[in-house]
């Protein structure tokens, strides 16, 4: 899932200086999870964006809305009129969703109200924490289902290094050494011997530094 | 608005013991300001964030919550939900430079109606003392 | 008024008293509960604050007390006394006398206005004399039932001819001086008695008139903020604040006159030296004691912490006496310690911990019927019976049968609501009024977890009220631990009441017993539980349904490696005394000494709880070996004697038969070594002579602590809270003790926290009494507002089942995605709809926010007028 965090509200503010009429417009499935883009955010953002105004003597109308996915045309229809109606969209949704937006609605300025943080899952009510860093080449078969890219500091592959302490990463006494877990895990999978074999130079061109990457399936394209 | 101002408080008042200490005062006949208007709740853990800013948007001076004794919760942990998110309206209130004393919880039994009172007027003296929420003062200068 | 004597009466509206009707009330009973005063509550309202959890009693009770008025099955009868009872267990007929209130409860609203004109000023005995009330009142502005009463004895319209003015000034016309007593006949099937205690004030103690000695109670009334000094700590005397306050425990306990323990006293001035503390660091508390008597759940952890964090100062002392100091308001203590060297201290108030008597005004009622008492009046029950008065019928609960605390009298109140409704349970029907018509119908089932004595007695409770029970026991035999006791401390004779118990329940045709079983999977909520049990014999699983569940499953002796326990043979555990008793009388004849040691592994770091049981246990079977053989020197090695209540008896006994007492600090265990040849050798520092001492014992028996059984497994399956010690953790420690926060849920015996077979069975009846409140139920009662979720908007992000406190939110896994609300555990609170991140809950009946919409709807005028 992606896990977004609403932007600082000073910094929202700024961005919707000198439009007064606004479209909040609410994600219901990623961000929606992790509090920051469905409907229950739209309403407190959009409260307080009124009251901002109301203090500083401006006038503002806010439409209050979210849909399924942001990142997906066919659902950005629905909004179409209230698009039409506005000044200026603040889409509450991951960056996939303001680009769709901004593509489907070329004349209208889409602001992003998120910041789109990473890959992750939900630890327990309130606590997110990434997992994944999309790198486009899964090693996860060799490092006991943990992933070292997404969750080392420096994404090494043949660690630890010397920075882990009594199983912490030296960046901060909270953060678990990932190659700790690693060698945990494989420990009681009686699987150790797999890190004897040394990981060879790993390709990141297939992580996003070969480019904008794109997935085509020929079975299923028209 | 002329003369002495008076503040407008909501008081979300969890339907278990708070409202009782409320009814309580009510038929003692206790005195408690007329300012406080009261919002029964099932659990004072269902009053969110926006319940708060919408009651200073549409015109309150303050709100304050009153929850159960800590430990006394009828829904186990209600009250220590609405604490945590007590906390952060303020910080939202802050951002927007609307003082946090407008905003507070407190934890009250069934048969308090004294306390109720006495809570009753410390809000709506500190909220007196702060002066209308600066959305009106504005408001009316428009 | 109707007569049935399919109806219960209940004498004394205290804590106890309010607690037996609401049982009965709940369960379908009719009660009648009559009270002496103007007021129910009891004492509860004059207490500032409960241990271990120093919360305020009242305000939790207030509930209570409200329902109790409200009750449609419950009658109450204020300012009425008990005049006579006649007849007999099912049928008995009581004389009530009514005095009048002179203010009529319906008319009354409040509002103060007579006490206001009344110019009749006399002392406030709900403040214990410390501050004023008029002649008519309202003893506190709770009370319940809420109406001002006029006091007959004070009232100067009776007094002094003619003063009208509280009747002038009603605008209700509430008052009227020309009624009279009445006599009310009432015909019901069974009576609890639950009149309470007064406090002891012994004649010896004529240091109470100074101004700064004050009693317990009076420190409570000065201590609460709806006190006298409006919970401001300053001293009767002169208003200042005293700078040093000392308690004197056993004050009327523990005395010739009063020769057994009073329970409470150690705990409640334990508590009211920490928030004395804790309302001013600076304060000097001092506690003058004999032993500290602090066994129940989780007291001894807070005995340390006036210890060690709030710096209490704990004096083991004998006081021998309070005089003033000329020219001041200030008190001189001269006391003795342990070693009898006297010292003198100065303080500035003297808090008196009074003792507790049953109460004079009842012992003269239980007298007349016919019950028998004990040498100090309290009421004669059996360990095995402990609700049971000698006359069939008669119930008691409450410090009427013994000093005790309030979760003890709570419980004995469950227990009396459930022995007394076995009296009549066939005349139920006629007064059973179906609460709510809503729901299914409740499975009219318990399941019992654990075959002890405990969960023995709770499936007879259920069974002999028509129920059927499960007994799920995981070894292949009931009875559990009591099988290898031979004798209460009463000295009652536990083999064959358990094996009685176990006929009983295995030829019950409506008690199922599962041996060699447990518990694999439990789902569902009160009055409709599923419940999957693997039994051994079987090689598939059984599923039940059940409406109630009930936790029994014991505790166990510490298995311990100290003092040479599992090396030399003569080093003995609990079960090893008792079986020697038993088998070996001759052996026993033969030993010239032996040594009890106590606290083995209790009130130590890694177990700071206090087993409660093995002080009893040492003395009773001491005094079983004395009576084998009367030559034989017994020690009994201590750390502080605590034969709470009653058993004090025993304590009296053993040292006047010579036992000898020898207490000893965590510091200075004694130390136990053998010869070559076995032969045993005991070292320890004797407190008295100030100097080791050596003992040569035949045997040393050892009193290891009591440890909860592997309670995680079965709290994980039922969900269920376990505390710092291992031992279930109950809804409210002082309150709610055989309950959990899930409804349906009860537990009972040892599995809440050790204790003596009298409380178990006690605690397993009062658990059978609240699952007979769900069981006798017509309908499973569902809340009125149940959360809804919106599947079109649900995402499935799981927020309400992570969040919901009532685990109403079923989420099936597999193939089902969609989260739904099980109506019958949803009890609306609405923090889901709160929280939902995409608002797709909705409280049902509410297609908008109601608290938004409400909130809207009061500020709209207001925001009009602003714009």
């Amino acid at each position: 899932m992606i896990v977004g965090q609403q932007k600082d509200f000073d910094e929202i503010k700024k961005m919707i200086t000198g439009y007064s009429r606004l479209l909040v417009l609410g994600c219901q499935t990623c961000v929606a999870v992790s509090f920051a883009g469905g409907m229950r955010e739209v309403e407190i953002l959009a409260s307080m964006i009124r009251m901002d105004r109301k203090m500083a003597g401006q006038d503002v109308e806010i439409v209050e809305e979210a849909i399924l996915r942001q990142c997906d045309f066919e659902f950005l229809d629905s909004v179409k009129d209230l698009v039409a109606d506005c000044d200026v969209v603040l889409s509450l949704a991951c960056g996939v969703g303001v680009q769709a937006m901004a593509e489907r609605y070329p004349d209208k300025v889409i602001l992003p109200g998120l910041n789109t943080t990473f890959m992750g899952l939900t630890e327990e009510m309130g606590v997110w924490s990434e997992r994944c860093a999309g790198c486009g080449d899964c090693v996860l078969d060799r490092t006991g289902g943990l992933c070292p890219i997404a969750r080392c500091s420096k994404g090494l592959l043949n660690g630890p290094c010397g920075g882990s302490i009594n199983g912490k990463c030296e960046i901060s006494p909270d953060v678990d050494c990932v190659w700790q877990l690693i060698i945990d895990r494989l420990k009681a999978l009686n699987q150790l011997e797999k890190l004897e074999e040394i990981f060879p130079i790993k390709d990141w061109s297939v992580s996003g530094h070969g480019g904008t990457r794109k997935i085509v399936r020929e079975d299923l394209t028209a | 608005m002329k003369g002495k101002f008076e503040p407008l408080i909501i008081a979300f008042c969890c339907n278990y013991c708070p409202s009782c200490s409320a009814d309580l005062a009510e038929s003692a006949k206790l005195q408690y300001p007329p300012n406080i208007r009261i919002i029964k709740v099932p659990c004072i853990g269902a009053v969110g964030t926006i319940h708060i800013l919408k009651a200073l948007e549409n015109g309150a001076d303050g709100v304050c919550l009153m929850g159960c004794l800590e430990g006394n919760c009828e829904y186990s942990t209600g009250n220590f939900r609405a604490r945590k998110r007590v906390q952060y309206v303020k910080k939202l209130l802050g951002k927007l430079s609307i003082e946090k004393e407008r905003l507070e919880i407190y934890n009250l039994s069934a048969a308090e109606a004294h306390r109720f009172c006495k809570l009753a007027g410390e809000v709506t003296e500190t909220v007196r003392t702060l002066g209308p929420i600066p959305l009106k003062i504005d408001n009316s200068k428009i | 008024m109707f007569s049935n004597f399919g109806s219960i009466l209940v004498v004394g509206g205290g804590i106890a008293g309010i607690q037996a009707c609401l049982d009965l009330a709940d369960s379908g009973y009719f009660v009648y509960l009559v009270e002496k005063s103007a007021f129910i509550g009891g004492k509860i309202a004059q207490l500032d604050k409960t241990y271990p959890v120093n919360d305020c009693p009242f305000c939790i009770r207030y509930n209570e007390h409200m329902d109790c008025a409200s009750h449609t099955n419950i009658e109450i009868l204020t300012l009425s006394e008990v005049k006579d009872i006649k007849g007999s267990s099912g049928s008995f007929k009581v004389t009530i006398a009514q005095h009048p209130r002179y203010v009529d409860i319906e008319k009354c609203t409040v509002c103060g206005l007579c006490a206001e004109r009344c110019p009749e000023e006399v002392n406030d005995e709900f403040n214990e004399g410390l501050g004023k009330r008029k002649a008519v009142y309202l003893e506190y502005p709770e009370a319940v039932p809420n109406s001002y009463v006029i006091d007959r004895k004070n009232c100067l319209h009776f007094t002094e001819e003619g003063c009208n003015n509280c009747r002038e000034a009603c605008n209700e016309n509430a008052i009227d001086f020309d009624k009279k007593e009445k006599n009310i006949t009432l015909n019901v099937g069974s009576v609890i008695l639950a009149t309470g205690f007064d406090s002891v004030v012994p004649s010896y103690c004529e240091y109470i008139k100074f101004p700064n000695v004050i009693t317990s109670m009076e420190y409570e009334r000065i201590h609460s903020l709806n006190g006298p000094y409006g919970g401001h700590l300053i001293r009767p005397s002169d208003r200042k604040e005293p700078k040093n306050i000392a308690w004197l425990q056993c004050i009327g306990s523990r005395d010739m006159k009063h020769n057994y323990c009073s329970t409470v006293c150690c705990m409640y001035a334990v508590k009211q030296a920490i928030l004395a503390k804790r309302s001013n660091r600076k304060l000097n508390t001092t506690i003058f004691f004999m032993d500290m008597r602090v066994c129940g759940k989780d007291y001894e952890r807070y005995y340390n912490c006036a210890k060690d964090e709030d710096d209490v100062r704990f004096v083991r002392s004998m006081v021998n006496s309070v005089i003033p100091l000329d020219g001041t308001d200030d008190l001189l203590i001269r006391y003795a310690d342990e070693q009898g060297k006297i010292f003198e201290e100065i303080y500035d108030m003297v808090v008196l911990s009074l003792g507790l008597e049953p109460s004079q005004d009842a012992v003269k009622l239980v007298r007349d019927l016919g019950i028998s008492l004990d040498k100090n009046n309290f009421v004669e029950t059996s360990s095995f019976a402990p609700v049971n008065t000698s006359v069939p019928g008669i119930y008691v609960c409450g410090a009427l049968n013994a000093p005790k605390d309030i979760p003890e009298s709570i419980t004995e109140a469950g227990a009396a609501a459930c022995a007394s409704s076995l009296n009549i349970a066939a005349c139920k029907a006629a007064s059973h009024e179906p609460l709510e018509e809503r729901g299914q119908k409740p499975a009219s089932t318990g399941l019992i977890v654990g075959g002890g004595v405990t969960g023995m007695v709770s499936c007879l409770c259920l069974a002999d009220q028509g129920y059927k029970a499960y007994l799920v026991e995981k070894t292949d035999k009931l009875g559990g631990h009591a099988l290898k006791l031979r004798k209460t401390f009463n000295g009652e004779d536990v083999t064959s009441y358990v094996k009685e118990l176990i006929d009983k329940v295995e030829n019950h045709p409506l008690i199922d017993v599962c041996l060699n079983s447990e518990v694999k999977h439990t789902d569902g909520y009160a009055g409709n539980f599923s419940t999957r049990i693997a039994i051994s014999s079987l090689t598939e699983t059984k599923n039940i349904r059940h409406g109630v569940t009930i936790i029994s499953t014991g505790a166990n002796p510490l298995r311990t490696d100290e003092y040479l326990y599992g090396k030399n043979s003569s080093v003995l555990s609990w079960f090893q005394l008792d079986k020697m008793l038993s088998e070996e009388p001759n052996t026993i004849k033969k030993a010239n000494a032996w040594v009890f040691i106590l606290c083995v592994g209790s009130r130590e770091p890694e177990r700071p709880y206090c087993s409660k049981i093995c002080c009893s246990s040492a003395l009773r079977n001491a005094l079983e070996l004395k009576k084998l053989n009367p030559d034989m020197e017994i020690y009994v090695l201590y750390r502080d004697m605590r034969t709470y209540g009653l058993i004090e008896y025993l304590y009296t006994e053993a040292r006047d038969k010579g036992i000898v007492f020898i207490r000893y600090e965590l510091d200075g265990k004694p130390e136990v070594d053998e010869d070559q040849d076995g032969s045993l050798k005991v070292r320890i520092l004797d407190n008295l002579l100030g100097e080791h001492i050596i003992i040569q014992p035949d045997f040393i028996s050892l009193q290891t602590a009591i440890v909860p059984g592997n309670n995680e497994n079965l709290a994980k399956l039922f969900k269920l809270p376990v505390n710092q010690d291992g031992f279930f953790s109950e809804a409210h420690k002082k309150f709610k003790p055989v309950e959990f926060s899930a409804k349906g849920i009860y537990f009972a015996g040892l599995a809440h926290y050790p204790k003596p077979i009298d409380e178990t069975i006690s605690q397993a009846q009062a658990a059978a009494a609240k699952a007979v409140t769900i069981l006798s139920k017509e309908y499973i009662i569902t809340g009125n507002e149940v959360a809804s979720i919106d599947l079109e908007l649900c995402v499935a992000c799981l927020t309400c089942a992570r969040i919901c406190p009532s685990d109403a939110v079923i989420i099936n896994g597999i193939g089902e995605s969609e989260p739904y609300v099980e109506p019958a555990k949803c009890r609306g609170c609405g923090i889901c709809v709160v929280e939902c991140p995409t608002k797709a809950i909705t409280l049902e009946h509410f297609k908008n926010d109601p608290i938004l919409t409400e909130c809207e709807a009061l500020l709209e005028p207001f925001t009009e007028y602003v714009q």
